[in-house]
């Protein structure tokens, strides 16, 4: 096979020689072939068995049943109920994990000795496996012998239930949370602070702008893309939340912490049902890949302009 | 966390060396945030050196000696190493890694050079295919992935655990960004010296990338040492049981916790991947910056 052609029309230097095929499927082919498999393929599987009524204590038996999975997940109470509870979990730590983020950057890029220790400890829950840190927390949360009841007794206030509370479960996680992955959030806005020019700064300071000023009309609007960044990637890794429902709470107290993943697990892993799971799996896909589409066309709409 | 909020002082101050009120409260807010995150993992250092009588009568009231090891004592570790056979999961946990670690190298080094040196028909759509696959939550399709991966035979295997996670479009994209770096020159005068593609890659291009390949090394073993929803769906037979697993089955909720035990196990399967991160902090911090820049 001979192709004669630059592909891009472009001429190039050096490696502006179209490679042999021979190269080139030598190099690809490990890749695309555990890519095709691992990703893509289960990608089709997932499609394929949501319309399956398909059970794993007889898999010989699987019967096409349409959108039937479809219209039972729109309709089960225990669906919605942890699309709700992974939603709630989600925005609050969009909201207060940005912030927080954006301040512990800013914090470690001031000039003070000990900025690299207070960054180290910030970004270490990040390399810590959320089964640690769940385990970690599981304890921290224990009412009586627990770290935090411990330090407010010590304190002379009251102490609460965490995760054994109603009412107090999901806001502890959502705390466990942002703490586990505020530090690579900050890294993230470390890098988009790096790349303001300091002069920007400066002629506001000129011009008689405040620090309070600046950081809101200067650097805030030029921190948009980071931002936008930081808050897809939270999402996304926010509405995965498996480990602390499994770990921790089982999904309780009366489901207020059933994460849809843990949710998913449930149903196929006790359940066997691998089509209803598939059918979960495909509606949570189809959402996230949605909502970062629409998180990438509205937060970029205020920085076009 | 609320402290958190208080330090957009704005970042002109930043230059400031002199001792203002901005840099007092820098050390004050500073001081506090090192401890709200510094403090659950000195309790848990701490609390993994003492008998599980000891930790709780060291909660009330709170003191120094809530974060420090009192009458050490080994036998939480003992009774880990003998009672739950956490060596068996250790060594499944470091073959695992091992592998995926070499696997990732060999498999997204090769596509990445393809993709960074090579002319060749649809290598832009490629490209914009490997970026994609990053926007699919994985968590999400664990239970599809399980059964291709039944399908296959291959559940209750190691090559099952990290298998799925070798072809990394992050290590694809690590490796290109490094491999774009390479002058052109570089690579015409290996041409006219008459490397083949191979020897270019492997003799002249891999040895200029090595920063890249340790954050990649990095980053695999961090991810596959702390991997633990997959390896719990795809492997059940518990001598191939990975550590993170048995850590969660020591705090199964409903039981009375057995504080010491549990410490003890959280602390040995936080350190290796702690202390490699403190020893390279470096390139953790490059590798997190890079997926700054896909943004």
């Amino acid at each position: 096979v001979r192709i004669s052609k630059n592909v891009t029309g472009r001429p190039r230097r050096g490696v502006g020689r179209v490679t042999p095929w021979r190269s080139v499927v030598l190099f690809l082919t490990p890749f695309l072939l555990l890519f095709v498999v691992f990703q893509v393929w289960p990608l089709a599987v997932a499609v394929r068995n949501s319309t399956l009524d398909y059970n794993l204590l007889r898999p010989n038996s699987a019967t096409d049943v349409g959108f039937d999975n479809y219209i039972r997940a729109i309709s089960d109470p225990a669906f919605l109920n942890s699309i709700w509870v992974t939603t709630v979990f989600t925005v609050a730590q969009v909201l207060i994990g940005v912030p927080a983020a954006l301040g512990l950057a800013m914090l470690v890029q001031r000039q003070f000795r000990g900025r690299y220790g207070v960054r180290t400890a910030a970004f270490s829950p990040t390399v810590t496996s959320t089964v640690v840190i769940s385990v970690l927390w599981l304890m921290m949360f224990n009412p009586t012998y627990g770290l935090l009841n411990s330090i407010l007794r010590f304190f002379g206030l009251p102490g609460f239930e965490y995760t054994l509370n109603e009412s107090q479960a999901l806001p502890s996680l959502v705390i466990m949370s942002v703490w586990q992955q505020v530090g690579f959030a900050m890294i993230l806005y470390l890098g988009g602070l790096q790349g303001i020019p300091a002069v920007l700064e400066e002629a506001a300071a000129v011009d008689g702008a405040n620090a309070r000023q600046r950081f809101w009309f200067v650097t805030r609007p030029l921190l948009n893309r980071t931002t936008l960044l930081v808050v897809v990637v939270m999402t996304i890794f926010s509405y995965q939340t498996f480990t602390p429902a499994f770990v921790m709470t089982k999904g309780g107290p009366n489901g207020v912490t059933d994460f849809v993943v843990y949710l998913i697990y449930r149903v196929a892993i006790i359940g066997s049902d691998m089509g209803y799971a598939s059918t979960l799996s495909v509606i949570l896909v189809a959402f996230l890949l949605g909502l970062s589409f629409i998180q990438f066309r509205f937060l970029r709409a205020r920085w076009e302009y | 966390m609320d402290d958190l909020g208080d330090t957009d002082q704005g970042p002109a101050s930043r230059r400031g060396t002199r001792l203002s009120a901005g840099t007092i409260a820098a050390y004050a807010i500073g001081l506090i945030v090192f401890l709200v995150f510094a403090l659950p993992f000195l309790w848990m250092f701490a609390s993994s050196f003492k008998s599980t009588l000891n930790i709780f009568a060291d909660m009330t009231p709170f003191s120094i000696w809530t974060l420090l090891p009192r009458d050490a004592t080994l036998d939480n570790f003992a009774r880990l190493w003998t009672d739950k056979a956490i060596g068996r999961y250790l060594l499944n946990t470091l073959i695992i890694a091992a592998a995926q670690i070499v696997v990732t190298l060999v498999v997204c080094s090769l596509a990445a050079f393809a993709l960074s040196k090579f002319q060749f028909r649809g290598r832009s759509v490629l490209f914009v295919l490997v970026l994609v696959s990053f926007m699919i939550p994985f968590q999400a399709i664990l239970i599809p992935l399980f059964d291709v991966v039944r399908r296959l035979g291959m559940t209750n295997t190691y090559q099952a655990v990290f298998l799925p996670f070798a072809a990394s479009a992050f290590a694809v994209f690590i490796l290109r960004q490094a491999f774009q770096e390479i002058p052109v020159d570089t690579i015409d005068a290996a041409r006219i010296d008459g490397a083949s593609d191979l020897q270019l890659f492997r003799l002249v291009c891999l040895p200029m990338i090595k920063p890249a390949l340790a954050t990649v090394v990095l980053l695999t073993f961090v991810d596959a040492w702390n991997s633990f929803l997959w390896p719990l769906i795809v492997l059940n037979d518990p001598s191939k049981q990975v550590v993170q697993i048995a850590i969660a089955n020591t705090a199964r909720p409903g039981l009375t916790p057995d504080f010491g035990l549990i410490f003890a196990g959280a602390t040995i399967a936080t350190l290796p991947a702690l202390i490699v991160f403190l020893a390279l902090q470096r390139y953790f911090v490059q590798g997190v910056a890079l997926t700054g820049l896909k943004g």
